[in-house]
């Protein structure tokens, strides 16, 4: 492929002779005569947007700047433009591309109560004396062994349960809160290359130094990716493996039905709903009353955010009435306030149970349309299985 | 003297008397009026920050206010009492991500009003 380029229109020659004017010049010529193209495909969760994804691709030894490319909404970019030399090494290192907002936002979507759940499933904390038999695919482990002992035990599953309660945030304590430190963005090959067995005995395949070469003379080039998060236990921010069956290892599945559920790039453990109502009320005091109420009997956990509008509102408290052996947690941190309740007996919350937020107004207010909106949703079964709840 | 006494007495017999609810016509911003006995308006097309709403109605009582997104998910809902007539208050977007939404207004289980609208 080359670009010839008559100021100020060009045109890409993708295959075949490439012809221009005495006045025209020819540029992204590449040193080998190739009709092949170089493809960037990342593969990510649906719940992750791609495009907020940048790829700083660099070559040879002296890692010299080659170009930044952001992918598009599939993962994807073309980056034959860039990659054109087979001779020379090449790296790609991704970064954020969206705001420390946004990161922020992925990180509370993505470890949620659901995950903490699971993960004290898989270690014996929910549901005492029914220990693993919790996660399905050999990333998950990696996701969640927090202090890298190659296990899995309750220190790993009370650090994640404390980073949903925001206790202690799971990226600070033990990596850095950084996209390029905490969403691992990893060749294909080496991704399905990681088994039970590799991890548990600390032999995990090697990255090596990211190097990384292309043959251009044989059809088009894939660079493949698959990606995962930090502390996302369920993988609703990541990707399966695709060969985890290869693991060499039998992994009992906790709930054989959601094989047959599951998708093809997102492991989906979420098999019911759990109804619920949100509603909000300006009181005659002035405050706004936001009141959640659970309306289903199988419920062992569930976690809320809700968004307010913090030039309006100031947070003042939560009240919970989600009967005595339950977890509550909540607080209020930039504009949203997180919530929830736990039974690590795995009993469920008693159908009709409450959690109500407490605003004062900055300002007179005429109605509480629109000042809290929820933003985010999660829960688990007494099974410890993700739910999707249903508020009405 | 005692016309005056009397005077007196007669501002206190009515000063006692218990009010009549009254309902005054409120004068309504043209935009917001509904020439209907019934129903829902906004200041424009597009929602923003702050701007008012109107929801007349001939029942008074309590109402709520969904509001869905695209995907038709309830993203917010509000509890609202209404009078009979005008009921026009502010309507705020700060919470809300800019987008298209459908505003709906409930009583009981009957949805009263739709509407579709831009909030920005």
């Amino acid at each position: 492929m080359a670009k010839v380029t008559d100021n100020p229109n060009s045109y890409d020659f993708p295959i075949g002779k490439v012809r221009g004017h005495e006045v025209q010049f020819i540029s992204n010529v590449p040193l080998e005569d190739f009709d092949n193209n170089v493809y960037l495909k990342a593969e990510f969760s649906s719940n992750v947007d791609p495009t907020k994804v940048k790829a700083n691709i660099t070559k040879g030894s002296n890692f010299e700047t080659v170009a930044t490319v952001t992918l598009d909404a599939n993962g994807e970019a073309n980056v034959t433009e860039y990659i054109n030399n087979s001779s020379i090494t090449y790296q790609i290192n991704f970064e954020w591309g969206g705001s420390d907002e946004e990161w922020q936002t992925l990180k509370d979507n993505a470890i949620t109560i659901s995950d903490a759940v699971l993960t004290l499933k898989e270690t014996g904390g929910f549901v005492h004396g029914q220990t693993g038999n919790a996660y399905q695919y050999p990333i998950q482990y990696i996701a969640t062994d927090f202090n890298v002992d190659s296990n899995i035990d309750d220190q790993d599953s009370f650090d994640l349960l404390a980073h949903v309660l925001d206790v202690a945030d799971v990226f600070v304590k033990y990596i850095e809160d950084t996209f390029s430190s905490g969403f691992a963005i990893v060749p294909s090959a080496i991704y399905n290359a990681i088994t039970l067995s590799n991890w548990s005995d600390n032999d995990l395949p090697d990255l090596g130094d990211g190097n990384f070469t292309v043959d251009l003379t044989n059809g088009d080039v894939i660079l493949a990716y698959k990606t995962a998060m930090w502390g996302d236990a369920n993988l609703s921010h990541g990707t399966v493996q695709d060969n985890s069956s290869g693991s060499g290892q039998t992994f009992s599945i906790a709930n054989s039905s959601s094989i047959q559920s599951k998708s093809v790039s997102r492991y989906t453990l979420a098999d019911s709903t759990v109804d619920g109502t949100l509603i909000s009320e300006l009181k005659d005091n002035g405050e706004v009353h936001v009141e959640f109420e659970i309306q289903s009997d199988d419920t062992a956990a569930l976690q809320l955010k809700v968004s307010y509008d913090t030039s309006r509102l100031q947070f003042k408290e939560i009240v919970f009435y989600t009967g005595n052996n339950t977890t509550n947690f909540g607080n209020a941190e930039y504009s949203s306030v997180n919530m929830g309740s736990l039974n690590q007996s795995g009993d469920a919350l008693p159908s009709g149970s409450t959690m109500k937020i407490i605003f004062e107004p900055l300002e007179t207010l005429t109605s509480a349309a629109g000042l809290v909106s929820i933003t985010n949703t999660d829960a688990a079964s007494t099974e410890g299985l993700q739910q999707i709840l249903n508020l009405q | 003297m005692k016309n005056f006494i009397y005077l007196l007495l007669t501002i206190l017999v009515i000063s006692c008397v218990k009010d009549d609810d009254y309902y005054f016509d409120q004068p309504v911003d043209s935009k917001l009026e509904i020439l209907d006995v019934e129903g829902l308006k906004f200041q424009g097309s597009d929602i923003t920050d702050g701007s008012l709403w109107n929801f007349k109605t001939l029942t008074e009582g309590s109402y709520n206010l969904e509001i869905r997104n695209h995907f038709n998910t309830l993203v917010s809902k509000t509890k609202f009492n209404a009078v009979i007539g005008d009921n026009v208050s502010n309507f705020y977007t700060k919470a809300l991500k800019d987008g298209d939404y459908t505003v709906v207004i409930i009583n009981g289980e009957d949805v009263i009003h739709e509407k579709r609208l831009t909030i920005r």
